[in-house]
């Protein structure tokens, strides 16, 4: 090897030491100054404050809630689905949380291996921000679809179909029409209650019109669905898939009225 | 519709376009460190738009601030048009290798920074328009034509 080690070493301390840069920022904290930026490009705020014990605190000092708020809803950040992901990164990293401030305690001697400890558990806390709530339901039609095709092949199905044979049919699309033997099959994909009313609106429309159809409701997540919006919806309609975790009962209630080789 | 729609001119176009507050009375909350708020607003065109303001109140942090313009998408999620932030971080602007230094800056977004870093609002200015987030508020809202807020510019200090 033709490297030497030796001067990489010096290089690469050097470096990193240009990176962290420590200053007093008032008679409460110093800030330190890292190399890790937020996706915008604003840095990670970091400071340290002395602890009445004679340990120090390294802190984000809440600015990364208050960040992530600024384009998500943080209150989801606590309840559900993503709350166990926060706790579980808290643990995993061994850092502490006290009312949006994200800490942990250290001496000097340790504060090099905390401050990136602290850096990497405030990068996987932002990663939560892709669970938002847009996302997701991007995430839930896009996995809909490719299940769907995977079922029964892309030609055997119509994404958005629309009735024709009632008056303003476009305003009430279906999102998945199968051909079968007797009645077509109209399957809609359910994120969340705003689709639920719609879906139950479109349902009873079409039952209105004497429209002869089965449909299957593939639901994103009942758990989090209104009961009532949940009781209208499957008064109204047909079978019912909670969510798309139910791969081979999804499989199994499209075949059963769709034929492959149709 | 994402984010291949975003040009300059679209950018342009929802900052200058006239503003109306549809919910002046928005509550504010106090939590996980920070006092926010979000108001709604929407343009003759149906766009629909958020104006946030956050102010970290943990001991220490006062010049930690944020007001910022997002445009909401068809897809629902938020693109932010502005933010102007207080002087607690040294932003660094990752095209032009610059830094703004530990003062009040304003983010603006723009289709090169999306394109070249993934993140359209990743180039700031420096500011003397506001010192506080109060001011900041004020500022947005006269840059950005925005009604029916009640605002408050700070008061110019001599040194």
């Amino acid at each position: 090897m033709n490297i030497n080690i030796d001067v990489l070493r010096t290089n690469l301390c050097k470096a990193f030491c240009t990176e962290i840069q420590v200053s007093s920022k008032n008679e409460h904290l110093i800030r330190i100054e890292t190399p890790f930026y937020f996706p915008d490009g604003d840095p990670y705020q970091m400071y340290l404050r002395e602890l009445s014990t004679g340990g120090l605190r390294l802190t984000d000092a809440g600015h990364t809630m208050m960040h992530l708020s600024y384009e998500n809803d943080i209150d989801t950040f606590r309840k559900g689905t993503r709350e166990l992901l926060l706790n579980q990164i808290k643990l995993e990293m061994g850092i502490y949380e006290t009312e949006g401030e994200f800490y942990l305690d250290t001496t000097s001697d340790n504060l090099s291996v905390q401050i990136f400890k602290l850096g990497q558990a405030l990068t996987k806390i932002y990663d939560l921000t892709f669970l938002n709530r847009a996302r997701v339901e991007s995430t839930f039609y896009e996995d809909l679809e490719e299940r769907i095709y995977n079922i029964v092949g892309k030609e055997k199905v119509k994404k958005d179909y629309v009735y024709s044979e009632m008056e303003n049919a476009d305003d009430y699309p279906i999102d998945y029409f199968f051909t079968c033997n007797g009645q077509p099959l109209f399957l809609f994909g359910i994120p969340n209650r705003d689709k639920a009313k719609l879906t139950t609106i479109i349902l009873e429309r079409l039952l209105r019109h004497q429209a002869k159809f089965e449909s299957l409701l593939v639901f994103a997540d009942t758990e989090n669905m209104p009961k009532n919006d949940f009781k209208r919806l499957v008064n109204v309609g047909g079978e019912i898939i909670a969510s798309l975790d139910a791969k081979d009962d999804l499989s199994r209630k499209i075949l059963k009225r769709v034929h492959k080789n149709l | 519709m994402g984010l291949e729609v975003i040009t300059d001119e679209l950018i342009e176009k929802l900052l200058t376009v006239k503003k109306t507050v549809d919910n002046p009375r928005a509550r504010r909350k106090n939590e996980d460190g920070n006092e926010r708020v979000n108001f709604n607003l929407s343009d003759d065109e149906g766009n629909k738009f958020v104006l946030y303001q956050r102010q970290n109140t943990i001991l220490g942090m006062d010049d930690d601030f944020s007001c910022g313009l997002s445009w909401v998408m068809p897809s629902g999620e938020n693109f932010t048009l502005v933010r102007y932030n207080g002087p607690s971080h040294n932003h660094p602007n990752k095209i032009e290798g610059n830094k703004v230094g530990l003062v009040t800056h304003i983010h603006k977004s723009s289709k090169r920074y999306l394109e070249e870093t993934g993140k359209a609002d990743g180039y700031a200015e420096a500011t003397t328009k506001y010192k506080t987030l109060e001011g900041a508020v004020a500022s947005l809202t006269a840059d950005c034509n925005i009604h029916r807020l009640k605002t408050k510019f700070d008061q110019n200090k001599l040194f």
